[in-house]
């Protein structure tokens, strides 16, 4: 009886080693799993910065845009009336 | 002759007085007594007397004695107690009277131990052990005898150690063997002879002259008798005294000297009557009787023999009526009286076969009982083993269960690390999926974005085509409409530059310090178009040839030197304008410095163009720094990690 019970107490003993090694086996996986995830985010996160830049340049220069079109759309607008005045006066405007 | 010696056993003495004999003791103890001391003093001097008495007269010892226990049960002394159950103990064993003398030796022994008096107990002890071997309980006594020995030897009680040893030597003398009795009680002799301690001497010495006797070695026997004699005389120990005499008349008898024996025999007579030892004087009668026997006096030996025979037969005293009835029949054979030879040889006969049974159903006893011993002994052992097999099953087991318990918490670690694992693992990768959808979100923000700026370029392009057309093809006499023309072309192409610049940063992930100079470069030959009489200077450190930015510090910076130069160009009335981009500890410094007309900058207002500098830098972690004093020119100073 003490035998096959001292037998099942190594049993058990080499039961315990395999699972800490496996555990520890794991945790190491796990560690470097994680690094690469880090990576990649880190890379992602890089590119999504990048990409925020390059909207607010977007914008930015959207908002240029729209100055620049009122003040060409008054530029314009002072042109045609000129022009409009030069045809008036000449009586050259269509009836 | 198996009876031919009486019995000289020693009792352990509580107190001892080497240098007086016992009447000497005796009358200075009486001598106290009548000076009238307290009871406890009276109840010690009782007691004493009955010690003294023991050896000089029984029934003065035994008057003593019963006074001693009355006065200490009066008193409720205990320990005196203990110690008059052992003297008056000691008086009924020199009488012969064991069972009187065992139990009042139990009662002392009982005493001691519930007082713990140890030395005491094992004094009682020995006692008791003199008692069983004159009982013929000869492994009673030999165990009683060495555990008294073993506790007397640990407490280096010498003297006990030799009484004791004396009384071994006795023993060994009863179970026959003689060399060890000799060794025993010559190691007993030797300590009393260094201490001087003559009443011991007494008794030892008779004892070594009953073993000399025993063997067959007459000569060595008196040599020792007389050496007693002497001892027992300077000590007054008359029983002593009496039981050498007698034993001495006996070897007389044996040599054929009756007259001596007969001398020597009325001698120790004569001092057992002063001592009244009943049994003492039983015994001397048988050795009278037999000396009667040889000459051939058969009425006065039949007297003798029939007075000691009710003495036995009242004792129970078996030995000594087997030879009582033994003697009988001679005597009465002689004396012609044939019913009283067959009634005694009878008699005879029958107690020889009791005695015979009674021995051999006491060494079967004894048998039974080391079988029984034995049989109890390879029980307890097996038992032993089972619970020590039990104990062993009991431990692994204990072991079983903390490994399984073990295992299990291991188990669940495992688990639980798992499920951690897995929470991390999830968690980084709704992040990376989070920023993913928000990258393509502003992947395809960026790709519309594109989209409008190529066909805003497209539209800008076409304005400025068409408005150059209406110049080029028509005269335009009017010198306000080719103005308003002019203007329109000129602002076209200046946001249509503007448009590139974003388009070229947005186009570019990374922008490199390269294609930065490039872009400044070009713009500074603009400017020199436009304003021929400045002179502008550009340097740029080639180590920051390999600097990557990104598109909105590359665009931010790009941005900044422009707004700085047009700024210059515009109010500093400047003619030399310098931009300088270098490398200052790990550090990107750009100084855009003119030599025009200065401003006082803690009293002139910051303009657009300024503050959109410093915000552009402030967005990308930078620091600005302006210095500039009225005519002394203009220095701005980005400072860039």
């Amino acid at each position: 009886m003490v035998f096959i019970l001292m037998s099942i107490i190594v049993f058990l003993l080499c039961v315990i080693v395999y699972l800490n090694v496996v555990f520890y086996q794991q945790k190491e996986i796990f560690r470097m799993r994680l690094q690469a995830l880090r990576k990649i985010i880190a890379e992602i996160d890089k590119k999504h910065t990048d990409q925020q830049g390059q909207i607010r340049l977007s914008d930015e220069l959207q908002q240029t845009l729209k100055e620049s079109r009122a003040v060409l759309s008054n530029d314009i607008f002072d042109l045609n009336y000129e022009l409009f005045d030069l045809l008036s006066k000449n009586n050259l405007l269509k009836k | 002759m198996k009876k031919s010696v009486l019995l000289s056993l020693f009792i352990l003495m509580s107190f001892y007085a080497p240098a007086q004999n016992a009447e000497q003791i005796i009358d200075t103890l009486k001598a106290q007594l009548r000076k009238k001391p307290d009871a406890k003093k009276t109840a010690a001097i009782y007691s004493d007397l009955t010690w003294y008495y023991a050896n000089v007269s029984i029934d003065s010892a035994l008057h003593y004695g019963l006074k001693a226990a009355a006065e200490s049960k009066r008193l409720g002394d205990s320990v005196l107690l203990a110690q008059v159950y052992s003297d008056v103990g000691a008086v009924y064993f020199r009488k012969g009277d064991f069972q009187n003398a065992r139990t009042n030796y139990l009662t002392a022994y009982k005493i001691r131990k519930i007082k713990k008096d140890f030395n005491g107990a094992n004094k009682a002890n020995a006692n008791l052990a003199n008692v069983y071997m004159n009982t013929n309980d000869y492994n009673a006594a030999m165990k009683s005898f060495f555990e008294s020995l073993r506790y007397f030897e640990q407490t280096n009680d010498a003297a006990n150690v030799s009484v004791t040893k004396s009384n071994i030597g006795q023993l060994f003398r009863k179970m026959k063997n003689y060399p060890k009795a000799i060794q025993y009680l010559k190691e007993a002799v030797a300590y009393a002879e260094q201490n001087k301690q003559n009443d011991r001497l007494c008794e030892y010495f008779l004892n070594l002259g009953n073993v000399y006797k025993d063997t067959n070695d007459s000569i060595n026997a008196i040599k020792y008798y007389n050496k007693s004699l002497r001892n027992c005389g300077l000590s007054a120990n008359k029983k002593a005294e009496s039981i050498v005499y007698q034993n001495i008349g006996l070897l007389k008898a044996k040599a054929g000297n009756d007259k001596a024996s007969i001398a020597l025999y009325d001698k120790s007579k004569t001092i057992k009557e002063q001592v009244n030892s009943d049994l003492d004087k039983a015994n001397l009668n048988l050795s009278i009787a037999r000396s009667h026997i040889k000459a051939g006096e058969y009425a006065k030996a039949k007297k003798l023999l029939v007075d000691a025979q009710s003495f036995f037969e009242s004792r129970d005293s078996k030995d000594d009526l087997l030879i009582t009835y033994q003697l009988l029949v001679p005597v009465y054979a002689h004396l012609n009286i044939p019913d009283s030879v067959d009634y005694y040889s009878e008699k005879y006969t029958s107690l020889n076969e009791a005695l015979t049974q009674a021995a051999i159903n006491r060494q079967t006893a004894d048998l039974e009982a080391r079988y029984q011993t034995a049989k109890k002994g390879k029980l307890l052992v097996e038992k032993e083993a089972e619970a020590q097999q039990k104990n062993y099953l009991l431990l692994a087991i204990s072991a079983l269960a903390f490994f399984i318990a073990l295992i299990g918490f291991l188990i669940y670690r495992q688990q639980r690390f798992k499920n951690i694992q897995q929470e991390q693992e999830f968690q980084l990768k709704t992040a990376i999926a989070h920023i993913e959808t928000q990258n393509q979100l502003q992947d395809q923000r960026l790709s519309i974005s594109r989209d409008l700026h190529d066909n805003i370029g497209a539209q800008l392009t076409f304005i400025i085509s068409a408005v150059d057309n209406i110049r080029h093809a028509f005269d335009i006499g009017n010198d306000k409409l080719g103005n308003k023309l002019q203007n329109i072309s000129n602002f076209t192409k200046n946001t249509i530059i503007e448009l590139r610049d974003t388009i070229w940063a947005m186009n570019n992930d990374e922008i490199t310090f390269e294609d930065l100079r490039a872009r400044i470069l070009n713009f500074i030959e603009k400017a020199k178009d436009a304003r021929d009489e400045i002179d502008f200077r550009f340097t740029i450190d080639e180590s920051l040839d390999g600097t990557k930015l990104t598109s909105i510090v590359g665009m931010n910076i790009y941005r900044s030197v422009q707004e700085a130069v047009n700024n210059a160009m515009k109010y500093a009335e400047a003619s030399e304008i310098t931009v300088e981009v270098k490398k200052i500890e790990g550090k990107i410094a750009i100084y855009i410095s003119d030599n025009g007309i200065g401003f006082n900058p803690a009293t002139v207002e910051k303009g657009n163009g300024l503050l959109n500098i410093e915000k552009r830098i402030e967005d990308i972690g930078g620091i600005l720094k302006l210095t500039s004093e009225d005519k002394k020119g203009t220095r701005i100073s980005l400072l860039l990690n």
